[in-house]
């Protein structure tokens, strides 16, 4: 008691944080919080992680794009959105996120819209120039960071938007983005792995590499889909999907470093499974006279890890099981987390973020070894503005990590 | 270590710091090593470290080891500049890492002591501004609670619990599975 004492929990509050930002995991976080009083002071403004941000602004652009956020706390009821304020800059309105930033517009500035990329806990911005050549700006819908602007000499980026034959390519060494043709049209999803930016849509794979010149060309990758094509009958060649999907739609496209992996997944539009009511039910309480469209919807998710063969070509090979991880999917750089150290997260799950453009958005976190959503929880934002017809609006959400 | 011994040489032909601990005892150091921390940097760009600098948050015995921290760290920065200009130089790269190495081990060795140096260590390095002390000492408490329960925390850092129940029971509800 002499000199101790009071000793630890007496440092002062900027040393406990140090000591606090060094911890390993998430995990460990909670429990120095809940050590005494002064601890959890020293952090308490501190939320698990990941995070769902998003931002909700009238079509003209006023409305301030009001950011929510909200952490996914571990309630009994298998996972809840808590909203909390995130030192995000006011003013700005949600694109996206990558690598511990923020994607963010001002709605308020003629279009086309320069980008800042916002770290919300170390307060770092950086500002990228519009993309001139992205017809609808609303619908810039990823932003894919190749690493943290404040630790790379030298990093890239990749925005997908509309027209949707076409991604923006940006890196510092020009400090402009490229327009980069794309033969595959839709919601592609994009990463950053070793080294390279990889761009899907559907089955199709490719890759982003500089091939004379400056400016780099989207490349698709052959794929050599022998035995996975084995049960459905194989006969054209490119045009044929390879990804089943029974028929389904493909809503979204993501790839996601998982590991030493790169995993393809598949957002369907699985209207088979359109019995579990009382979900549904859940879903569309609040907005009961939802479209038509939106009750009873619902979503299968198929998952593929990227096989690498000699030669440059590809092969998609399915995972059944995502182990002792969660996979987060939305207006986001695609991320998974170990529930390990991010216990927020259910394991051998899917969380995915639907009805993006709808001002209560839907998060369904899909049980991979049921293939059935075990959690949907209807996002509202923190104003308590019931999704009343007047602020209906563009509401873009997806997950994002923050980085310490 | 040649080149070590020939960096403290130069080094004391230049200005000497006297530092004075809360206790009243001088410390001779170089220059080199005192600027390690930026708040006597700052007072030495001043010019206020005539007749020497009075650290009345320092004890000696805490002072000792921070100059012993710095002594070492401030060779190792003036190697790293030495060599940086023979970049390209395999023996020169192999003298950096063993060199390196070596600064590691002397960052273990002393990060052994008992928690109420530690704790004094964090406040020196705060108050003296020294990053790579405050750094390497706020590590060392973090991996010390890694996968510990607050419990074991609160015992291993003779901390008494002063949340009430209502606190404790809110903390446990929101995040239950950090408990398990």
């Amino acid at each position: 008691m002499a000199c101790g004492g009071a000793g630890w929990s007496s440092l002062p509050a900027d040393l406990l944080l140090a000591v606090f930002a060094l911890l390993p995991s998430d995990a460990d976080r909670v429990r120095f919080r809940a050590v005494c009083a002064a601890w959890g002071a020293a952090a308490a403004a501190w939320r698990p992680r990941p995070w769902l941000v998003g931002s909700r602004t009238d079509r003209s652009g006023r409305g301030g794009g009001a950011v929510s956020s909200f952490w996914l706390s571990p309630s009994a009821a298998g996972g809840a959105l808590l909203p909390f304020a995130a030192n995000v800059p006011v003013g700005l309105e949600y694109l996206s996120s990558s690598r511990g930033y923020l994607a963010l517009a001002d709605p308020s500035a003629a279009s086309p819209r320069a980008i800042v990329l916002a770290n919300p806990v170390t307060g770092r911005r950086v500002r990228l120039p519009p993309i001139g050549f992205f017809k609808r700006w609303v619908d810039v819908t990823t932003v894919v960071l190749s690493a943290d602007p404040a630790a790379a000499a030298e990093w890239e980026a990749v925005a997908v938007g509309f027209p949707t034959t076409c991604l923006a390519y940006y890196s510092s060494a020009t400090g402009d983005w490229a327009r980069l043709d794309y033969t595959a049209p839709g919601y592609a999803g994009v990463e950053h792995y070793g080294g390279r930016f990889y761009v899907a849509f559907r089955s199709q794979i490719c890759v982003v590499e500089v091939v004379g010149g400056d400016t780099p060309a989207v490349i698709p990758l052959e794929r050599a889909d022998d035995d996975a094509g084995g049960g459905d009958g194989e006969g054209s060649d490119d045009e044929k999907p390879l990804l089943p999907g029974g028929g389904r739609r493909v809503v979204e496209t993501h790839l996601v470093k998982f590991g030493a992996d790169l995993l393809l997944v598949s957002v369907l539009d699985d209207v088979v499974y359109n019995s579990d009511d009382d979900m549904g039910g859940l879903a569309v309480d609040g907005d009961g006279c939802g479209k038509g469209g939106g009750v009873g919807d619902a979503r299968a998710v198929e998952v593929y890890r990227v096989e690498w063969l000699w030669g440059g070509a590809v092969r998609l090979a399915r995972v059944e099981d995502l182990g002792w991880n969660a996979l987060f999917l939305g207006r986001n750089g695609a991320f998974a987390l170990p529930a390990a150290e991010f216990p927020a997260c259910r394991v051998n799950c899917v969380y995915l973020v639907d009805r993006q453009g709808h001002p209560d958005g839907v998060v369904r976190v899909l049980d991979m070894e049921t293939q059935w959503t075990c959690c949907e929880e209807t996002i509202r934002p923190e104003d308590g503005s019931r999704g009343s017809a007047s602020s209906a609006g563009w509401a873009r959400r997806g997950w994002f990590f923050p980085n310490y | 270590m040649a080149s070590a011994g020939s960096g403290d040489e130069k080094a004391a032909a230049a200005a000497m710091i006297t530092l004075i601990s809360s206790d009243n005892e001088k410390f001779e150091v170089t220059e080199a090593t005192a600027t390690l921390s930026q708040t006597i940097r700052h007072m030495i760009e001043d010019g206020c470290t005539d007749g020497g600098v009075p650290l009345p948050n320092v004890t000696s015995k805490i002072l000792a080891r921070v100059i012993e921290y710095c002594k070492k760290h401030a060779t190792a920065a003036a190697g790293e500049e030495g060599s940086s200009s023979s970049f390209s130089d395999a023996a020169f790269l192999e003298v950096d890492r063993a060199f390196l190495e070596e600064l590691e081990e002397f960052d273990d060795a002393f990060l052994e002591v008992d928690r109420a140096t530690l704790f004094d260590l964090i406040l020196a390095a705060n108050y003296l501004d020294i990053k790579g002390l405050l750094n390497l000492t706020c590590q060392k408490v973090a991996d010390s609670v890694k996968g510990k329960t607050p419990e074991q925390i609160r015992e291993m850092y003779n901390i008494v619990n002063d949340l009430t129940p209502e606190e404790e029971a809110e903390i446990r509800r929101e995040t239950q599975w950090a408990f398990e």
